[in-house]
């Protein structure tokens, strides 16, 4: 498994210059008869006279997404165990 | 018989690199180099596309060879091999970087049908665990 960030070719705009920067997740080879790529965006170097600075880039839907999965499971897990606490709780 | 022999593992290993040139080509659909669109310029505004790649390969082969004896009793040598593979590659825009002169700005870029999946699936736990907590098993006594 291998781990990349690379910055792909400066663009100007303006008066800055915009270096994109990339992630990458290698899995597996050719060889091995199973291979995975995963690359996404990380962020942009902005270059503006002397100073630099980062501008990420988010995934949002991605986000979203996990967000909501998580708050689903979450709640799924307290419900149960709000009912099986209620199961075991002696009736009067 | 030597030639014939010798055949399977060669014929078995062209078809192994191939399959893994093939697979090299497909996981470099999902390359960085691939994440930053072309750059779109409209005046002094610069537009950057941005996506996610994903590139996913596998392949497998196999190949045997044996002996039996046929209808008159004489040993018969037989051999066969096959193989199979297959792969994706899937793209998403995430966002698009625009470069204005008033500033450096990443626009997102929601994907509305992924966000409704996610959240009917996060209500099915939901319900899922509401029905078992409302009917709780009984168990009958003989």
């Amino acid at each position: 498994m291998t781990f990349s960030t690379r910055s792909g070719d400066a663009l100007a705009a303006g008066c800055r210059v915009l270096v994109p920067l990339a992630r990458s997740t290698r899995l597996g080879s050719s060889r091995a008869g199973v291979a995975l790529a995963w690359s996404r965006p990380w962020g942009v170097l902005v270059a503006e006279g002397a100073t630099t600075r980062l501008v990420r880039v988010r995934d949002v839907t991605r986000r979203l997404q996990l967000g909501i999965l998580a708050a689903g499971l979450v709640a799924a897990l307290l419900l149960r165990g709000r009912g099986s606490r209620r199961r075991r709780a002696p009736r009067r | 018989m030597a030639d014939d022999e010798g055949k399977g593992p060669a014929t078995e290993n062209a078809a192994g690199d191939r399959a893994a040139g093939v697979m090299e080509a497909l996981i470099a659909a999902a390359d960085v180099s691939k994440v930053f669109g072309a750059p779109i310029r409209h005046g002094e505004t610069l537009l950057l596309p941005a996506a996610e790649i994903l590139a996913v390969a596998g392949f497998g082969m196999g190949s045997g060879a044996g002996v039996r004896p046929d209808a008159s009793g004489a040993p018969r040598r037989g051999a066969g091999g096959g193989g199979g593979g297959g792969g994706s590659a899937l793209a998403r825009s995430v966002a698009v970087v625009v470069a204005s002169p008033e500033g450096v700005r990443v626009r997102p870029v929601v994907d509305y049908s992924k966000i409704a999946l996610a959240a009917l699936t996060a209500a099915g736990f939901v319900w899922a665990s509401w029905a078992s907590m409302a009917k709780p098993r009984r168990f009958r006594r003989p």
